[in-house]
């Protein structure tokens, strides 16, 4: 693989920028930040086979997230394998969210917004496909979107050695081999999502656009604190009954997904002020949460830190920080994948 | 050009008629994984179906008998842990013994069908002994042991998975086939001879990841391209002829390459062929077919239907 990017070679001040600009032209338009006093080095090495395009990611501490603005700015209809190297990490897509520990692998689609906070130095590679490669089997991976599988197992114990190999072996084989292996990591992807379950074939076609629909409407509605599955049944002319149990395919509920996308919002708009910022009820009301003491919960469960303390460290919470690799690959040597 | 690849399709049973293969009978062609011990000899492959087979030692070290193409033709080879061959069943000269010493192989056995190279390739690869740690084959030999050693098996172990469950045996079915393209990767890498150094590399590496991210687009041509990459047309066909081929065959075999994974996926989700064909930018169905059928020998749905049928029988080694 080619390092497109060395960031310790950089001045302090021009690294943020660097990374963008390298995961922009590589991965997708992202926002990254480090937390404060970290300086945000590390390296991004790239090579791809056919439309697989293959990254390599070592580098301190990072968040890399992907908001609602820069989604439209730049819509790519295409998906990110995630295999994590080293160091924890938290994402979340789709309402849904997940620690990743070492070894774990996690999809990611790029049309919709995600957020990956790297919060210990870490490695990580990524694998970018065209959406096209997967085809009709495209449902199935967006359901393992914001969700850690741990190859304790069945197809998932093939599929992170596999793809820790192929990005050694990228850039090393044929162009016509390439075209070939782009091909079938896409079918090993489907294979996998197919083990997890994730979705079989839509009975109803119209479900997939009741679901984008009501997605639109909680983002649309999320300062809105009467918005409750009751006023999206309403607003969609669905009963209450089809909407929860659409969502339960989804493997969010409706609840969950409302609660998720405000503290979303709240986190973005809370890590770009810093210490200065606006006060955290003010930000907590404007999204729709009524009960600061609610509210500090709901975000605590997200981030695992409070909404004020966040607020202060500008943005990556420290976890387990301090620059202590974690421990080994997760337990649990037998049996099916795990998806947590 | 493909005759013989007609020959093996023509040769198996059809799935719905009477008599056909049973499934559970073991000599059912199909994609097979097999251990061969100094005690045991490998099957041969059933009645009428030609396979290639990809074989690596578990232990001891084996031999590799019979003429082979190339620099590595001759009489006795070793075939020590860490490597891997390929035999044809068509090339019954070609063969993998055991060394005095014993010990045991893994083989991987896949019907001709399911491998969409030309006879060519088959030919050029068989019986060349390489690494198993580098290129297609450090993919390859792992995924075959491990599929091997652990079957797809859903709803084993800890598995907080809120989702519903597919069948064991679609996805020991799906991995199966993904075996075979990726043994006819393998093939392709192994008949490749050594890399022909272009001067353009660096040009047509990135004119071939456009086009690669492009495929389904049905108005992607010559024009376009070359505009693309600030070059003359002419420059542009130069850079294809000199890899012995053209742009436009190029374009319309990955295309075909496309279509042939998808449409050979097993995974449930719906597959129509004119669909998948206008998805990778086939304008006209009619075109897609006979196109698909002089590439690989057969119609798109009898290539999904084999694929149906013959990726299977995953056995521990």
């Amino acid at each position: 693989m080619k390092v497109v990017l060395d960031a310790a070679s950089l001045p302090d001040a021009e690294r943020i920028a660097s990374w963008q600009r390298a995961l922009a032209r590589w991965l997708a338009p992202v926002r990254v930040t480090a937390p404060e006093g970290q300086p945000a080095g590390g390296t991004l090495a790239t090579a791809h086979l056919g439309y697989l395009r293959v990254l390599s990611v070592n580098a301190g501490p990072l968040r890399i997230s992907r908001d609602p603005r820069l989604v439209a700015g730049a819509p790519l209809d295409r998906l990110a394998v995630a295999v994590q190297g080293g160091g924890r990490a938290a994402l979340s897509q789709n309402g849904r969210s997940a620690e990743l520990r070492p070894g774990d692998l996690a999809v990611i689609d790029l049309r919709v917004p995600f957020r990956l906070e790297q919060r210990e130095p870490f490695g990580l590679r990524l694998f970018r496909l065209p959406s096209q490669a997967v085809g009709a089997s495209r449902a199935r991976l967006e359901k393992l979107t914001g969700r850690a599988v741990t190859p304790s197992g069945g197809v998932a114990a093939l599929v992170v050695p596999y793809l820790e190999t192929l990005a050694r072996t990228a850039g090393r084989v044929a162009p016509d081999v390439g075209d070939l292996l782009a091909g079938s990591t896409a079918e090993l992807l489907v294979t996998l999502a197919q083990e997890l379950g994730g979705g079989g074939p839509r009975r109803d076609p119209a479900r997939g656009h009741v679901v984008a629909a009501v997605r639109a409407y909680v983002d649309e509605h999320l300062g809105d604190p009467g918005l409750s599955p009751r006023t999206i049944a309403a607003a969609h002319r669905i009963s209450l009954r089809y909407l929860h149990r659409l969502f339960e395919d989804e493997g969010v509920t409706v609840g969950r997904l409302i609660r998720q996308r405000r503290v979303e919002e709240c986190a973005r708009e809370l890590a770009g002020r810093g210490r200065t910022g606006p006060a955290v009820a003010a930000v907590a009301g404007r999204w729709g949460f009524v009960n600061p003491g609610h509210f500090s919960r709901a975000f605590k469960a997200v981030y695992g830190v409070p909404p004020r303390e966040w607020a202060a460290s500008g943005a990556v919470p420290h976890g387990g920080a301090g620059g202590g690799l974690p421990a080994g690959a997760p337990a649990g040597a037998s049996g099916g994948a795990a998806v947590r | 050009m493909h005759t013989a690849y007609e020959t093996a399709y023509e040769a198996l049973p059809a799935p719905d008629r009477p008599g056909g293969p049973d499934p559970a009978a073991p000599d059912r062609p199909g994609v097979r994984t097999e251990r061969v011990d100094a005690d045991r000899a490998g099957s041969a492959a059933p009645p009428g179906v030609r396979e290639v087979t990809l074989w690596t030692p578990l232990s001891g070290t084996a031999v590799v008998t019979g003429a082979a193409p190339g620099p590595q033709g001759g009489a006795v080879r070793p075939l020590p842990a860490g490597a891997l061959v390929t035999t044809d069943s068509a090339v019954p000269a070609l063969r993998i013994g055991l060394g005095p010493d014993g010990g045991a192989l893994a083989a991987l056995r896949v019907p001709r069908t399911l491998l969409p190279q030309p006879d060519a390739v088959l030919s050029a690869a068989a019986g060349r002994v390489r690494d198993a740690g580098s290129g297609v084959g450090a993919l390859l030999v792992p995924l075959v042991l491990g599929a091997a050693a652990a079957p797809p098996h859903p709803g084993r172990g800890r598995n907080p998975c809120p989702y519903r469950k597919d069948s064991a045996d679609r996805l020991a079915g799906q991995l199966a086939g993904q075996l075979a393209d990726l043994l006819g990767a393998l093939l392709q890498e192994l008949a490749a001879g050594p890399d022909a150094t272009v001067a353009d590399r660096e040009l047509l590496d990135r004119i071939r990841w456009y086009v690669n991210g492009r495929l389904g687009d049905p108005g992607l041509c010559p024009e376009a391209i070359a505009a693309a990459h600030s070059v003359s047309v002419r420059r542009l066909h130069k850079l294809f002829a000199r890899e012995g081929t053209t742009l436009g065959r190029w374009i319309q075999q990955r295309r075909l390459q496309e279509c042939r994974r998808e449409l050979g996926r097993t995974d449930g989700a719906p597959v129509k062929v004119a669909a998948v064909a206008q998805r990778w930018g086939f304008r006209n169905a009619a075109h897609f077919s006979r196109a698909f059928r002089v590439a690989y020998g057969v119609p798109p749905r009898d290539w999904r239907r084999a694929r149906t049928r013959y990726g299977h029988a995953l056995s521990p080694l």
